[in-house]
């Protein structure tokens, strides 16, 4: 009585972009979402698929739950039995006596069950619905890939309910136009009987997180034998940023590698990242005084010599010291065991069983999370940011804020394209004042340290003077670059923006 | 299939949410389930989220001129169907009374769709009329919910003294009342219970307690046995099934 129709979407399809078109332009709304692992299971001459129909063991893929056993015939949920234990039933002795049930039992008999094929499903489930919210067509879209992820369908299925025939035909006709001309949706014959073996392309937070490390992997490895040289700093500082997204991925990577690794490898990284903080550091303070020097106006600039001689001095034992730390047994052991982790399938393979609660879940579900919760904090710590905030404040916000651009930067292509360009420019331009307003602090810090210094050294009271110049100079830049804060943090915490990343990170609205 | 009836002189003492949350309850047990919604006001109906509207009015269906299957609509639920209420209901009695055989009209519409379904709920307005008594003809068991205060249980009495003066008109008609809305917390409806429970033997065990997740129905349009599936009521309901099955 349900008519059914289905359409098998072309290969890599992200789900969360079907999910979009099928809310945005179809009007649907997403009622559930499951992530789930599947075991079909049938007799071994396979009488319950022959049927028409698909029994299957279900499981959250958080691997919560025992699970449920279900038959699904002719679109409709037959059946659906909580089972009591982890055990795969290898009969149908349990199932009880109601109609679908003994229907099923006519099929299968008494007959052993064998498991037949299994799969990872990312299930989501859309109704059209009418004005009384009543679904008058359901959409399924089953994203399932094979357990290793080595290959992945998406399948969408539309069926009628029972007096909405006028409706399904309606949505029916309007996806076929747009699944046939769509760019990358390219719909198939719908197959008349073979239900699907169920299943979804989903890219699970696990792979989804493999790439990005190893895409930072892969920043790092290419800057590194130009940092070591030295002749230009940008590779350190690119090599720096590789260390910190990584840091970023590994600590928001909670739940999706397992702990013992992740913290260990964040600890190592951690380590990377201050072996070439002094480095850095003097980097940018020479990089600074020729922009201080240039600011004197050449008279003066002769004054500073003892300075850059100080900062030169110092870049060079930096430079040494980080160095030795990168040729050290630590910092080579530690290169082998990154690359080897993330060359090693075995260490990324999920199984049915899995204890990491988010690694088999869909990427963007929990990177959506994720995102979710560095957004609240940049938003709390943002809002608590007033004229007597101390420096530390304006410091920690600005890291939370690199954080969640790192976040969203790193798994881009999971994200809505135009929302994310919005949220990223109005995050970028606090960052950018909070950055400045750091720079300067650190600036004048250090100067005001070096100032010192030179005095000890017996340095002659002009470049004493020049120094001091510039640090009152930093000081006014520092405030500016606060007075500009507030009206780039009330941009970021806007509702256009709020909108912009809610948008981002949320499935639609019926899906909460 | 059995026809189950939902069924109370009395108004507004749970004999629609019953309909609900049983159709539901048994649905979900992979029984193939039908509620028709027989009460013009159509509030199981509203439950449903379906329009309240059967093409060509409650006559149509009378009459023969459209078949009760033409009528279904699909619930959100697998398994459970409905046939909406139309207002045009009000009329049912004049529209039977069109009829040949008024009383057994409304048996022989359900015979058509026998091979369908294996439950299914009629819920009724609160009367006794020639629907009503063509209900009694058509169902295989009323379940009359009874808040448990000392005139309803007369009404319940009324109802079963009516049933058995009547046996041409209703040939074995199960009369499963049961306690609806009970309300712990008042002594009244403790200490009746209490009484109740020795003295009458016939109304089932399971009692649908009073409460705020049942009302809740409305705001949900669902069934409380679907928002809140693992609450007290939904045990309830649950409960109150297996009892009636066991009295079928
Ligand atoms: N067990 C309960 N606890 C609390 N409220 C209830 C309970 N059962 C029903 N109600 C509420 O009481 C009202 C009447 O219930 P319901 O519609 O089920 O009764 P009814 O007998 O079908 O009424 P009517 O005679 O108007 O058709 C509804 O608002 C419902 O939400
Ligand atoms: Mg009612």
């Amino acid at each position: 009585m349900t008519e059914i129709r289905r359409f098998d979407l072309a290969g890599q399809q992200d789900p969360s972009a079907i999910v979009d078109m099928l809310t945005d332009r179809f009007g649907l709304q997403l009622l559930g979402e499951e992530q789930v692992t599947r075991i079909v299971i049938d007799t071994a001459d396979n009488r319950i698929a022959a049927a028409g129909g698909v029994l299957e063991v279900r499981r959250s893929a958080d691997g919560f739950g025992s699970g449920s056993l279900i038959w699904t015939c002719d679109g409709t949920q037959r059946l659906r039995i909580r089972l009591s234990g982890t055990e795969v039933p290898t009969t149908l002795s349990d199932i009880g006596d109601s109609h679908q049930a003994e229907e099923l039992i006519g099929i299968a008999g008494t007959r052993p069950l064998v498991a037949a094929s299994a799969n990872r499903s990312g299930l989501f489930s859309f109704g059209k619905l009418d004005d009384e919210d009543k679904t008058v067509v359901r959409v399924l879209l089953d994203c399932s890939s094979t357990l290793d992820g080595s290959s992945s369908t998406n399948t969408i299925e539309v069926q009628s309910r029972r007096g909405y025939d006028e409706e399904y035909r309606i949505l029916l006709k309007e996806l076929s136009k747009r699944l046939k001309t769509g760019k990358s949706l390219v719909a198939t014959a719908p197959t008349a009987t073979a239900p699907a073996a169920p299943g979804a392309g989903f890219n699970s937070a696990s792979q989804a997180w493999r790439e990005a490390l190893r895409s930072m992997a892969e920043v790092m490895n290419s800057t590194f034998t130009g940092m070591l040289a030295g002749d230009d700093n940008e590779f350190l500082h690119d090599f720096r940023i590789g260390v910190r997204r990584t840091r970023v991925l590994l600590h928001e990577a909670e739940g999706v590698i397992a702990d013992e690794r992740r913290l260990h490898f964040a600890d190592e990284f951690k380590w990377l990242g201050e072996i070439t903080t002094p480095t850095r550091d003097a980097d940018v303070h020479l990089d600074y005084f020729s922009v201080m020097a240039a600011g004197l106006l050449g008279k003066a600039e002769g004054d500073l010599a003892p300075l850059r001689e100080l900062l030169l001095e110092r870049q060079v034992a930096c430079r040494t010291q980080m160095l030795a730390d990168m040729r050290s047994e630590r910092r080579t052991r530690f290169a082998t065991e990154w690359s080897t982790f993330l060359a090693d399938d075995q260490a990324w393979s999920l199984s049915l069983d899995d204890p990491l609660v988010d690694a088999t879940k869909p990427a963007f579900t929990v990177i959506a999370d994720r995102a979710r919760t560095v957004w609240r904090h940049v938003q709390h710590d943002g809002r608590l940011i007033t004229d007597e905030s101390i420096p530390t404040d304006l410091h920690d916000l600005r890291k939370e804020a690199k954080r969640l651009r790192y976040l969203l930067e790193s798994f881009a292509p999971q994200f809505h394209a135009k929302s994310l360009k919005l949220v990223k420019k109005s995050l970028r331009s606090m960052q950018d004042v909070l950055g400045e307003f750091q720079d300067a602090e650190v600036q004048a810090t250090t100067l005001a340290v070096m100032a010192e210094e030179l005095v000890a050294r017996g340095t002659a009271a002009p470049t004493i003077l020049a120094i001091e110049r510039t640090v009152e100079h930093l000081a006014v830049r520092s405030l500016n670059a606060r007075e500009q804060f507030s009206a780039r943090f009330n941009d970021f915490d806007s509702r256009s923006t709020r909108r912009a990343f809610k948008r981002l990170t949320q499935l639609p609205e019926s899906s909460r | 299939m059995k026809v189950l009836a939902t069924y109370n002189i009395k108004g507004g003492v749970g004999k629609t949410a019953t309909a609900v949350n049983l159709a539901h309850v048994a649905a979900m047990q992979g029984n193939r389930v039908l509620v028709w919604d027989l009460d013009p006001q159509g509030a199981a109906t509203f439950y449903f989220r379906v329009k309240p509207k059967v093409k060509g009015g409650g006559h149509a269906l009378t009459s023969g001129d459209r078949e009760l299957s033409d009528a279904v609509k699909a619930t959100d639920f697998d398994n459970l169907d409905i046939v909406p209420a139309d207002f045009s209901y009000r009329h049912f009695d004049s529209f039977l009374d069109e009829e040949r055989k008024p009383l057994a009209r409304l048996r022989k519409i359900l015979d058509s769709i026998r091979g369908d379904y294996d439950y299914v709920f009629l819920d009724c307005a609160p009367s006794i009329s020639l629907t009503s008594e063509s209900i009694f003809r058509a169902a295989d068991a009323l379940l009359v919910p009874i808040i448990p205060t000392p005139l309803s249980i007369r009404t319940f009495d009324q109802l079963d003294a009516f049933i058995d003066d009547n046996p041409s008109i209703v040939r074995k008609l199960r009369m499963l009342g049961f306690f609806s809305m009970a309300d712990n917390h008042k002594r009244l409806h403790r200490d009746l219970l209490k009484e109740l429970r020795v003295a009458r033997p016939d109304l089932l065990m399971t009692r649908i307690p009073a409460a705020t997740d049942i009302e809740r129905m409305g705001v949900h349009r669902q069934p409380v046995t679907a928002f809140a599936r693992g609450g007290q009521s939904a045990r309830a309901y649950n409960d109150l099934w297996e009892e009636i099955l066991t009295r079928l």
